[in-house]
């Protein structure tokens, strides 16, 4: 996995960019979108969204010609995977129960 | 007395076992049966619901869309959930309790809470059948309201056949793993209707809400089955996955 952070405008932005690559929505394969929406990801209160991403869907063309230049360009940011838990951790403190 | 061929008059093939001839089928999600899947290149978009009832899987997300792979020893298609986006979802298989779930599974390492199906309305959750609890990092649980948790283990790394009755009262409650059942310690909470998840937990704000599984088949039912019933969708499981103890 690989982990990114990034503001919620700009997230948006890539999203568009994203869905504009591989054609979606695309009813043929029944898929919307490419990258989830921001409330299904963590948001900070600084308005930071935190986006984990299999490392294979990485290796796909299409981001693995985008993400250099969103890195370099400080569009987004990659964390590592302490940093990317310890945030969620900050904001799900509590471990969860069904009980 | 034997079925017969109308036209040949000769003794009909013996027929598998098929889901539907048991009453109360609710969802079927069989993804060895690729005319059932919609697959978005490598991922899987949808797998339609083989009860007749519509309650589809879906996932329109591309990078929530679990991997399509197949079973190594048979071949069999297989979705690959990757316990950090991967989960898919659709419309609720159940109303009341009692009701059963069936899922024939392989888990690749241990999850503390990994849900493999659950149903919701918003945030409230009733039917979930979950894999680990700290301890029981390899049991399974069914929650509707209450807890029932397996005394056998569902070993990662290999396929199994587990599942769960959600009842109100102790001897409609009962899960299995491991070839072992247990009955008792039920809740009296009505499933949630809003819809259903499989491999996620949105029940609650938790850090690591996916489950990493790779699913063949899940059968579930709207009721109670007989013990007999039940032993013949376990069978019918364990041998179309190759796990022996069924």
């Amino acid at each position: 996995m690989r982990y990114f952070r990034c503001p919620a405008a700009a997230y948006d932005v890539i999203c568009m960019q994203f869905d504009a690559a591989y054609g979606y929505p695309n009813s043929q394969t029944q898929t919307v979108r490419a990258l989830p929406e921001r409330s299904a990801l963590l948001n900070d209160s600084e308005g930071m969204v935190y986006l984990p991403v299999p490392t294979d869907y990485c290796d796909y063309i299409f981001p693995s010609q985008a993400l250099p230049s969103l890195i370099s360009g400080g569009v987004i940011e990659e964390l590592s995977e302490s940093e990317y838990m310890a945030q969620a951790r900050l904001m799900y403190p509590n471990p969860p129960s069904f009980s | 007395m034997t079925p017969m061929n109308n036209r040949l008059m000769r003794p009909r093939a013996k027929a598998g076992f098929d889901p539907r001839t048991i009453s109360g089928l609710a969802l079927w999600v069989d993804v060895s049966d690729s005319s059932t899947l919609t697959l978005n290149s490598t991922t899987i978009s949808q797998v339609r619901d083989k009860s007749g009832n519509g309650r589809h899987a879906n996932q329109a997300t591309a990078l929530n869309q679990p991997t399509y792979s197949t079973k190594p020893s048979t071949g069999q298609g297989i979705a690959v959930f990757n316990g950090t986006s991967a989960f898919m979802e659709g419309t609720a298989a159940f109303s009341t309790l009692p009701c059963t779930i069936f899922v024939a599974a392989m888990f690749p390492s241990y999850k503390e809470i990994g849900v493999i199906y659950e149903q919701i309305t918003g945030t409230a959750e009733s039917i979930v059948l979950y894999r680990g609890w700290s301890s029981l990092n390899d049991g399974l649980r069914m929650f509707n309201g209450a807890n029932l948790e397996t005394t056998g283990r569902i070993g990662h790394g290999q396929w199994g056949v587990c599942g769960g009755r959600a009842g109100a009262t102790t001897s409609t409650s009962r899960v299995f793993a491991g070839g072992v059942a247990v009955t008792g310690n039920a809740g009296t909470l009505a499933p949630q209707t809003g819809g259903y998840y499989i491999a996620r937990w949105a029940g609650a704000s938790y850090a690591a809400p996916y489950t990493p599984m790779s699913l063949g088949e899940m059968i579930c039912y709207q009721g109670a089955l007989s013990d007999a019933d039940e032993l013949r969708v376990r069978a019918y499981l364990g041998k179309k996955w190759g796990v022996t103890f069924a």
